[in-house]
């Protein structure tokens, strides 16, 4: 990989093609993860990307692409959730009727609990959980791809951990089968 | 029965059901756009620190200023003209022409010239009335835009260079308003900086020759996502392409190439330029500022000023109750808790009256702003057009250990424009306010719009 960066840092396009064929589906999980809005999501990966082939000159160490990518997508995902707020006052909630998903584990009350616990989150919240549970990104290289302090990354995730655990366990509460129909 | 389920492992599953896979039309977006765009060179010696400061959040995006719609128009410049505004007073003996063996390819543009250049507004069909002109350099092509319209073509020609000149051709299907063919040879002067392009030369075409003649500046911007602030700047007199401090509240912005006008000595660059907020910091605070950082000290101008609400930290929404007016706003600046403001002085400054105040935070506030920073938002710039979302919103904050300087100024509209000479470390505030307010008494406001 470091060969094909190289190429691309130096203007090849074919190059940088290959790497966008190899890391846009992986970014793009990222975006909408953060943004949960697959349109948002789309544009933050599409301004990205395009970022990255216009400073790719300026990339330090061709090793570390994914993750200087991966910063770059973060902050479009901030524009892109902050445009959002700024200029629209009809945020669009995901559907919580669809199918139930991962091993059918999540409900579609878990969904609507996790939806709505989540759109309380900043986005840069959001991020740091996103990049740790889904990712699986320690805090250190958490911090350093965003560039804040590591104990920035650690409280803000700590909060978006506790607010969504909050939001299941509320949903957790004993209750009786007849009453909800809703077992383990 | 109580239910036993793990609730991470439940937000696990949770995050899993979101989409993962690109879609193809992204992809190929983002291939169209890479065909034509250039890639920015690489910064020489560029210093590299982290820097979390935190006293200005800002809420706009890059995106404001891609979407917004064009005009038609026309605006006649010629070759003597347009230098006017922004001619770096660099002398020749400061500049040096670059071979072009720099791109590795013999007749390619050297790398030196590859990329986006900004300059004044040119005749050129399709552009706004006063707006200011990209011009992309790539590696055998050259490419004038409209200033807020980077991806959009208006006239195209190949290039190739040899020794301190390049050529230009006009293709088969003409854009330039040329006959297929054509050729001109121009030369090409850049500063030892490689910051400023002064284009000069003899074309077959000499409609051509007045739109690339003339001086550029890179659009060299690292701390903000394809947003085309100038970066490091040589000494000399500037202007903006995009910010607007006198115009019509109600009316679309229209950008308009030197609405703000200002003179810099060596060492300053600039970090910022939105139709509602220009900024220039000192150059290794600039250098040192991350992708979408802030400097550690800057001078900040806001357009459009108002008094934020207070029903929340950092409530993004205009205070209503402050009545219009400098007075009326460092009055209510005063009443804001957690904020130690100093004495009034009045000022003026390009011709317009105002007041200023120095203003601190002696202790970390205890409520966070956007739950994340201990920081008092205390300025809001509500940008321009019918409904200020078409040219963003900007809010300024303080932190504890900042300084700053607020001036506002009465504008003729009845709006304030609003400048804050800020540093994160209140040590050395007299030191930088010295270097900043001579730049901010060279300060020259002009109608941003309706075009002129």
């Amino acid at each position: 990989m470091r060969a094909v960066v190289e190429r691309a840092m130096h203007g090849d396009r074919e190059a940088f093609g290959m790497l966008v064929a190899q890391t846009s589906d992986r970014l793009f999980a990222i975006a909408t993860r953060i943004l949960r809005d697959t349109d948002l999501a789309e544009d933050a990966l599409q301004s990205a990307l395009i970022t990255a082939w216009r400073e790719l000159p300026r990339l330090r160490d061709p090793d570390r692409f994914e993750a200087w990518a991966r910063r770059l997508l973060v902050h479009a995902c901030y524009a892109e959730a902050r445009r959002r707020r700024q200029w629209s006052s009809n945020v669009r909630v995901l559907p919580v009727d669809g199918p139930a998903g991962a091993d059918e584990l999540v409900s579609v009350a878990d969904r609507d609990a996790l939806d709505r616990a989540f759109r309380r989150l900043t986005v840069e919240q959001r991020a740091v959980f996103v990049l740790h549970h889904h990712i699986g990104l320690p805090l250190v290289e958490i911090a350093e791809t965003l560039g804040i302090p590591a104990g920035t990354a650690r409280s803000r995730l700590h909060y978006a951990t506790r607010l969504l655990r909050e939001a299941v366990e509320a949903d957790l509460e004993p209750v009786s089968s007849s009453s909800q129909g809703r077992l383990a | 029965m109580t239910t036993s389920r793990d609730p991470d492992r439940l937000v696990r599953a949770w995050l899993e059901l979101m989409p993962s896979e690109a879609p193809d039309r992204v992809i190929d977006a983002v291939r169209q756009a890479v065909e034509t765009a250039p890639q920015v060179r690489r910064p020489i010696g560029a210093a590299f620190r982290r820097s979390f400061q935190m006293n200005r959040i800002a809420i706009a995006t890059a995106s404001a200023l891609v979407v917004l719609v064009l005009v038609g128009g026309a605006f006649v410049l010629t070759r003597s003209n347009v230098s006017q505004i922004g001619g770096p007073s660099s002398s020749p003996g400061s500049s040096v022409a670059v071979s072009p063996s720099a791109s590795g390819a013999a007749g390619a543009m050297p790398a030196a010239l590859q990329g986006v250049w900004l300059g004044s507004g040119r005749q050129i069909p399709g552009t706004t009335a006063g707006a200011g002109t990209q011009l992309h350099i790539g590696p055998a092509s050259m490419a004038l835009t409209p200033s807020t319209a980077g991806n959009r073509n208006l006239m195209a020609v190949t290039a190739s260079a040899e020794g301190s000149q390049f050529q230009v051709q006009t293709g088969s299907d003409p854009t330039d308003g040329c006959q297929p063919g054509k050729t001109g040879t121009y030369t090409y002067l850049l500063s030892a900086s490689g910051q400023t392009l002064t284009i000069g030369g003899e074309d077959g075409c000499p409609q051509r020759a007045q739109l690339f003649g003339g001086t550029w500046w890179l659009s060299d911007c690292h701390t903000q996502d394809a947003a085309p602030c100038l970066g490091q700047l040589d000494p000399g007199d500037y202007g903006s392409q995009y910010f607007a401090s006198v115009g019509a509240q109600g009316v679309a912005w229209a950008p308009r190439f030197g609405a703000l006008t200002f003179t810099v000595p060596a060492g300053w660059a600039s970090d910022a330029d939105w139709p509602s907020l220009f900024s220039l910091a000192p150059a290794a605070d600039y250098a040192a500022a991350p992708l979408h950082g802030t400097p550690a000290e800057d001078i900040a101008v806001y357009s459009n000023v108002v008094a934020e609400s207070e029903t929340t930290p950092c409530s993004g929404q205009a205070n209503d109750s402050v009545a219009p007016g400098a007075g009326a706003y460092l009055a209510w600046l005063r009443t804001v808790p957690g904020l130690s403001v100093g004495s009034t002085s009045t000022v003026s400054i390009g011709g317009h009256q105002g007041l200023s105040v120095d203003i601190t935070v002696p202790q970390a506030p205890t409520e966070l702003c956007d739950g994340t920073d201990a920081v008092i938002e205390y300025l809001l710039s509500i940008g321009w057009g019918t409904s200020g979302a078409s040219t963003g919103i900007q809010a300024h904050a303080i932190g504890a250990g900042n300084h700053d300087r607020l001036i506002l100024l009465e504008m003729p509209s009845g709006s304030l424009t609003g400048i804050v000479i800020t540093t994160n470390d209140s040590g050395r505030f007299d030191a930088f306010a010295q270097q900043a307010m001579p730049i901010v008494a060279s300060f020259q406001f002009k109608d941003a719009f309706p075009a002129p």
